[in-house]
């Protein structure tokens, strides 16, 4: 360790500033006690911000919320009507004397209604402490730390089929993103094909060596990067391993922002293993406690045909499967209008 | 090995702030003494653009011969992409507030500091040397088990802020110091942690109780919008609408007019690793009085009247002191002009020379 070699004063000037510096707290601690400086004002300067200031992000910010609002929910006709100087204070007294029962008709009606809003405020706190208990109980335990995820489908299977597609002369301008790329094989296979892909991983140490083996693959979230991306900009999108074990309201969410970064025409790929493969491969800890299961291909079909994509196709392997579909074209091999049912499963490649 | 390339990263790059102007006179440095450097960042501003590179460029392929530079101040996914490089890396720590300063106030920032904190774990494992821009930084970084440390100033020059002052702001400023009353200054980001509201209270009581006409700015961008809208709701309260006026971030030459026109320098900062307001005002001949929290304590050492009570009172009855005691102001304003000499640019130059021959020396002997 090396420090800051700056110097720092003379011992005089420390010394001299010590003294300023105990003067200070001395007048300060005195004028405190001759009632100079009225802790009262501090606590007033306190209680004015306290109103400004946000409630909490925490569990209990509406505990919170909802104690301030009791709090506030009561008027004082007690006005304050002292005064330093005495005249002052007797007029102070007398204007409350003259108002001082239409102020009461109208307070006792305001203090009410504020009554009767906080218990209806209560009431709904009760109904939806309820609820959040209700939701509660039916999320599923965790799953047990020694429990390993199960790797996503190989993609190799399928790498024909996607470059195929890819590399068709109907695909639009634009980088090919596959979601979740392992080891980044076929991003390797891709780009040899000379599509411009990058992968993007969240963690797997083998997407660290694929981007050290000079693949552009990044380790980053699936969902956060696909958000970052801009709209309509990506000429495909491969979405393999995260899709097997995303909860579906993350899938669709992850089906969505698909729809949306894809260009019109641009290919989406989902590359899945086979619910029988996975609950072999997964043990039975893990396949009832996932927070998400792989879907069938057929499953995958009928999700994207929802959201518009055309010519949805399943081409299914040993273990897992591909569906194969495009961004409201259907000027491409296997597609169909937009909107329209979906193709069904090409079993026989199984 | 004595690397060819020096290259800077940082989330977000802008000219205008410490860190920026720190890595553009690192970056200057550098190149003068032979090696190749650029800096990088995955966002920035249309008018420091052509000074940057963004990291979307950056090849894949390791770049024999590089070094990088990692500047930390918050969390960012760039530090994991950083760390993941096979190129070798130090890093320059300036601090991470404390996510439970920003409160209820700014929530993105909790995260922010929460995963700048575990991303400075991590980097500290894969950098081999850390430079901090105080005592106070590099005694986290060592508490986190970093061992190769130097403290290095930052670079900024205050020189910069002696001359050109914007004549409209000036006149405006000396517009309002004719009709009386006492300016005080703060300068640094509108943020819960750098205690605005604090300030606040300080006027309302200096205004009560010593000088009902003085006024206080606060110069500075915001974070979040909640923050800064209370503060104006706040002072309203007070009846202080007026003689509070947050400027929000301001050109350099309209910085220096409001250094120009200022009695005194406030900072009520609960958190700070360096604080290089603080070595402006002191250059510009500004007292400062401040609260000893954090770096500021160090880098305002003796030259500051540095307060352990930060309630209102105390803080209004020290700037009473400072600005009705000719010799105390006299003195502050003397040892606060020795102070910032101890960071006069040429002198940081010298000393991130050292510091980045030592870093080299070093390389080699394992991580920090």
């Amino acid at each position: 360790m090396t420090t800051d070699d700056t110097t720092a004063g003379d011992d005089a000037t420390r010394a001299y500033l010590d003294r300023v510096r105990r003067e200070i707290d001395d007048e300060v601690r005195r004028r405190r006690a001759a009632g100079d400086f009225p802790p009262s004002f501090e606590r007033r300067l306190d209680e004015l911000f306290a109103r400004f200031t946000p409630t909490g992000t925490a569990d209990d910010a509406f505990t919170e919320a909802l104690k301030l609002a009791d709090r506030s929910a009561y008027f004082d006709i007690e006005v304050p009507i002292g005064s330093r100087r005495e005249p002052k204070g007797f007029v102070k007294w007398s204007l409350w004397q003259a108002e001082a029962w239409f102020v009461n008709y109208v307070v006792t009606q305001l203090n009410h209604f504020a009554a009767s809003a906080m218990r209806v405020l209560h009431l709904l706190d009760e109904r939806l402490s309820d609820v959040e208990r209700d939701v509660g109980s039916l999320t599923p335990p965790p799953l047990p730390e020694e429990e390993v995820l199960v790797p996503g489908a190989d993609p190799a299977p399928f790498a024909d089929a996607v470059r195929a597609a890819l590399t068709a002369a109907t695909s639009p301008a634009g980088r090919v993103l596959h979601v979740e790329c392992g080891d980044g094989s076929l991003v390797a296979s891709l780009a040899g094909a000379g599509v411009d892909v990058y992968g993007v991983d969240p963690g797997s140490a083998a997407a660290d060596r694929a981007a050290l083996a000079g693949l552009d693959v990044r380790r980053d979230d699936v969902l956060g990067h696909l958000g970052s991306v801009a709209d309509d900009v990506l000429a495909g999108l491969v979405l393999s391993a995260c899709v097997d074990r995303l909860s579906l309201a993350e899938r669709r969410r992850l089906l969505r922002l698909a729809e949306e970064k894809l260009a019109p025409g641009g290919t989406l790929v989902v590359i899945g293993t086979m619910p029988e493969a996975w609950e072999r491969a997964a043990g039975p800890v893990a396949a009832d406690l996932a927070p998400g299961r792989p879907l069938h291909p057929d499953t995958w079909v009928h999700l994207v045909g929802q959201l518009g994509f055309s010519g949805a196709q399943a081409t299914v392997g040993a273990d897992g499967f591909a569906v194969l579909a495009t961004k409201g074209r259907s000027d491409v091999p296997g597609g169909g209008p937009a909107g329209e049912a979906p193709a069904a499963s090409d079993h026989a490649a199984r | 090995m004595r690397p060819t390339r020096i290259d800077q990263v940082v989330p977000s790059f802008s000219g205008r702030d410490a860190i920026g102007v720190h890595m553009t006179h690192v970056r200057d440095l550098l190149r003068a003494r032979g090696f190749e450097s650029d800096i990088w960042c995955e966002g920035t501003f249309p008018d420091v653009r052509s000074q940057c590179r963004l990291l979307t460029e950056l090849p894949a392929r390791p770049r024999p011969g590089t070094w990088w530079l990692y500047h930390l101040s918050s969390g960012s996914p760039v530090a994991d992409l950083i760390r993941r490089r096979p190129e070798p890396t130090m890093l320059d720590y300036h601090n991470i507030t404390p996510g439970e300063l920003f409160g209820p106030w700014v929530p993105w920032a909790v995260e922010e500091a929460a995963s700048g904190r575990k991303q400075l774990d991590d980097m500290i494992g894969a950098t081999f040397f850390a430079f901090a821009d105080s005592i106070y930084n590099e005694a986290e970084l060592r508490d986190r088990g970093c061992t190769r440390t130097r403290v290095v100033p930052p670079m900024f020059d205050a020189r910069a802020l002696e001359s050109g002052a914007d004549r409209d702001t000036l006149a405006a400023r000396r517009e309002e110091r004719a009709e009386g009353g006492a300016d005080w200054l703060f300068v640094g980001r509108v943020t819960p942690s750098k205690a605005q509201h604090d300030l606040i209270k300080a006027l309302a009581c200096y205004r009560r109780f010593h000088d009902p006409r003085a006024r206080l700015h606060l110069v500075g961008s915001w974070m979040g919008d909640d923050y800064p809208r209370a503060l104006r709701r706040f002072a309203s309260g007070l009846g202080l609408g007026a003689a509070v006026h947050l400027t929000g971030p301001v050109p350099e030459p309209a910085l220096a007019a409001y250094y120009a026109t200022a009695d005194v320098f406030v900072c009520a900062s609960e958190h700070e690793g360096f604080c290089v307001p603080v070595v402006e005002a002191m250059h510009l001949g500004v007292p400062v009085v401040a609260l000893a929290a954090t770096a500021v304590t160090e880098t305002a050492a003796d030259a500051a009247l540095l307060l352990d009570d930060k309630s209102p009172m105390a803080l209004s009855t020290a700037v009473h002191r400072v600005l009705s005691d000719a010799t105390l102001r006299g003195r502050l304003v003397e040892a606060g002009r020795a102070r910032a000499h101890e960071f006069s640019l040429d002198r940081s130059r010298q000393r991130w020379a050292a510091a980045i021959d030592e870093a080299i020396g070093a390389y080699g002997g394992g991580s920090s």
